[in-house]
């Protein structure tokens, strides 16, 4: 994998969605008198086949509070909705942090595998062999038509949507993500902008996945995912060229601008964080600043700082609840000291 | 509650055109087809037997209450998954525990209930039984 490939594909993900097959899904299971007693079952029972096989850390029904739920969110490791059914919900996430399993989201289990850089083929094989460990004590709801049954029609047959995060300034900046979103569509995929669907997105950051599931096989579906990034990526690299070209010196001016404030400054609230921080990224992955270390390290240290840096991961370090203020001079304090330790020379 | 007709599988409730207008009937779907030709009752399938969901509720969420919402509202949420999915056939990985699997396990149970006379759950494994007979064979036993 060359440093160009990383320093767009950021982070891949596979998840894969599944029910038991004889509980009500999670929002109807809710309704129920003995919801609690059988979301504990159902725990009881996942816990167990996974701890067989290696560490996992159990987030257990009822223990999982808006403040723990938040710090595991920015790290990826479950979603927003899980918190939704926070009477029922519980997660099991293990000790690398790469597998987690959700219970009791949008359906009884929502098997993921997370990793940093780009490699689906990988991260599908490990999810799908805790699928099969899963799959050999539940009766998962399955029917031979319809495939995996799920509380959403979005997610039958295989339940899977194979996701890449990609750092597309280029593509971004220069006005051709509108270019981008129907070529996809009609190939069955989507992208969103990580801070909502819309014109922007936080850091730059985008994320490309399959939306259909059904009529598919999982390499498929892959296949389909994978040669959308490939062309994303070439897309990109060739407008951060034209961009170099094109803004030169101005281009270089931004980046080293961003460089000076991330270094000195003493408030630093996320939005700005995720602005300049992404300007810099670019200019790594321009060659703008020589190192010691290489640049595809570089950025990937980058993105680590990144996640350590968002409200519920500060409060977290820093073992309180911090004010917004206090939070934004924490970041500033910590990104100067992180960018000061990096050896990033200009 | 068991099918009025077959008193086997596990009744749902239609609301069906007769001759003296409409009446509801509590049968499986199987000897609904049977005695009604297969035509679409009049107010649908009411609720899913297994765990109360209506249609109703299934267009205002999105989201259906438990597999066995699939079986009970098939004709009606085929469209929807057509017009979501595009396609109607699962083509990817099947679950290591098979159906076949669970019939076993289930006919089993079943042979053990009848031993020890316990009617519910003669009752409870028969219904999910008759679900996966139709998910095996598109029909009876």
């Amino acid at each position: 994998m060359t440093i160009s490939y990383e320093s767009v594909a950021v982070s891949s993900r596979i998840r894969l969605a599944r029910n038991f097959r004889d509980y009500p899904f999670p929002d109807r299971l809710l309704q129920t008198p003995h919801a609690v007693e059988q979301a504990s079952e159902m725990v009881r029972i996942i816990n167990a086949e996974l701890n067989a096989l290696e560490d996992f850390e159990l987030y257990g029904v009822g223990t999982l509070t808006e403040e723990r739920a938040a710090y595991l969110v920015e790290r990826n490791l479950i979603s927003r909705d899980l918190v939704r059914h926070s009477a029922i919900s519980a997660a099991l996430i293990s000790a690398d942090e790469s597998i987690s399993v959700m219970i009791n989201e949008e359906d009884h289990i929502r098997e993921q595998y997370f990793m940093r850089g780009y490699d689906l083929n990988k991260a599908y094989e490990r999810i799908t062999g805790i699928d099969d460990v899963i799959s050999e004590s539940i009766p998962f709801a399955f029917d031979s038509e319809l495939g995996y049954l799920t509380a959403c029609p979005t997610n039958l047959g295989t339940g899977m949507r194979a996701s890449v995060m990609m750092f597309l300034p280029a593509v971004s900046r220069r006005g051709l993500m509108k270019r981008v979103a129907p070529e996809l569509k009609s190939l069955g995929l989507t992208v969103r902008g990580t801070s909502g669907e819309g014109s922007g997105a936080e850091g730059d950051l985008y994320q490309i996945s399959n939306e259909v599931t059904l009529g598919l096989t999982e390499t498929e579906i892959l296949s389909a995912v994978d040669n959308a990034v490939k062309l994303l990526v070439e897309f990109e690299l060739r407008e951060r060229e034209n961009m170099k070209e094109e803004e030169g010196l101005s281009l270089r001016d931004k980046v080293m601008r961003a460089y000076g404030i991330l270094s000195n400054c003493c408030i630093l609230g996320m939005k700005e964080f995720m602005a300049r921080v992404a300007d810099l990224k670019l200019g790594v992955a321009l060659g703008y600043f020589t190192s010691e270390k290489e640049a595809e390290e570089m950025l990937s240290e980058l993105d680590v700082h990144i996640t350590a840096m968002r409200p519920a991961n500060i409060n977290r370090l820093c073992g309180r609840t911090l004010t917004e203020a206090e939070q934004n001079a924490y970041r500033a304090e910590q990104t100067g000291k992180f960018l000061r330790k990096t050896s990033i020379i200009v | 509650m068991l099918c009025a007709k077959c008193g086997k599988n596990q009744a749902q409730k239609y609301v069906c055109r007769t001759q003296e207008g409409e009446k509801t009937a509590f049968l499986c779907p199987d000897c609904y087809r049977r005695l009604y030709g297969g035509k679409s009752p009049a107010g649908g399938v009411q609720e899913c037997p297994s765990c109360g969901m209506t249609l109703a509720e299934f267009r205002k969420t999105g989201l259906v209450g438990c597999a066995d919402c699939y079986t009970a509202f098939r004709e009606e949420l085929l469209p929807t998954v057509k017009g979501v999915q595009g396609k109607l056939r699962h083509t990817g990985k099947d679950p290591v525990r098979t159906l076949d699997d669970e019939k076993r396990e289930l006919e089993a149970e079943l042979a053990d209930a009848r031993k020890m006379g316990d009617g519910l759950m003669e009752q409870r494994i028969r219904y999910r039984l008759s679900v996966i007979y139709r998910l095996l064979n598109g029909g009876g036993e």
